[in-house]
């Protein structure tokens, strides 16, 4: 036996020595070849996911830019309603409604005396 | 390279440097394998593992932290896989020789005593709970602290170092002439 004691807190270095030439499988060069291909191999998938995400995503972007310009170009068009045009009567004659907006503080004043 | 640090590895390939990773790789794969090789026996099984392990590090570098060490990340990393790939499939258990099978091998070379070593040896880490194999492998094997090897199976310190005495006793009885010839 080494004489190695079980309760030793160094290494025991002949039972680590069998225990690691039992264990190690010895082509550690082939090994690695592989995972540096496997790291490639993880690259280029990550771009191809990328090229894959990249296509709807174009898509996507060029629906709401176009989405975008109509809406923008239809609000152009349609302006918005003024104050006249949400009290205007249908048919009434905007001459009218122009003139009421003409319309002074003491005149009403005077006219609301007169009522009284 | 050899003299650049894991940490500066590390940083490196965080920043996509698939060579720096690749250097590492060289540094920690051997270990690897031998833990992985712990808990699934089988050497295919147990270089998938190690890959979906590293693959995994790899992909995982950027939520490293760097002030930290690499090595028991990275075979923490390398454990979880073997153990969530042992679970995944059913693992083809390498039997081991029976000791009559491997005596009735004639003559007393090498490579009978090799093969005969390995039978007993595959024997004695079958006998073992699967927590003290890999404490003593890490700690005689591969040189590793009781405090690693405890971070690492996330168990207190001293239950390593009586999983270690355990296993080595056991290891002792059954490979006794061995270990004689090694020391």
């Amino acid at each position: 036996m080494s004489g190695h004691d079980p309760f030793d807190a160094t290494q025991d270095v002949a039972l680590g020595r069998l225990l690691r030439e039992h264990l190690s499988a010895g082509d550690d060069a082939r090994f690695v070849a592989r995972m540096r291909a496997a790291l490639a191999g993880e690259r280029d998938s990550s771009w191809e996911v990328l090229s894959r995400w990249a296509r709807p995503g174009l898509v996507a972007a060029a629906s709401v830019v176009i989405g975008l310009g109509i809406w923008l170009s239809t609000q152009r068009v349609t302006d918005v309603p003024t104050l006249a045009d949400a009290i205007q009567p249908s048919g009434a004659p905007t001459r009218v409604l122009a003139g009421a907006q003409d319309t002074r503080s003491d005149v009403v004043l005077v006219s609301w005396m007169e009522e009284q | 390279m050899t003299d650049v640090t894991d940490a500066e590895l590390a940083a490196l390939a965080a920043g996509g440097d698939a060579e720096a990773f690749g250097q590492l790789v060289e540094r920690y794969s051997p270990a690897a394998r031998r833990l992985a090789r712990l808990f699934l026996r089988n050497d295919d099984d147990a270089d998938d593992a190690v890959q979906d392990g590293l693959l995994s590090a790899w992909r995982a570098l950027d939520r490293f932290d760097i002030r930290r060490p690499f090595r028991p990340w990275l075979l923490r990393i390398v454990l979880n896989a073997a153990r969530d790939l042992r679970r995944r499939r059913m693992v083809r258990q390498t039997e081991p020789v029976p000791e009559t099978q491997a005596s009735r091998i004639p003559g007393p070379d090498r490579e009978t005593e090799r093969t005969l070593l390995r039978a007993r040896l595959e024997a004695a880490l079958a006998t073992l709970p699967e927590r003290q194999r890999v404490a003593v492998t890490l700690f005689d094997a591969e040189g590793y602290p009781h405090a690693d090897i405890a971070a690492l199976l996330g168990v207190p310190e001293g239950t390593v170092r009586s999983d270690v005495f355990h296993a080595r006793r056991a290891l002792r009885k059954e490979l006794a002439p061995f270990l004689e010839e090694v020391s």
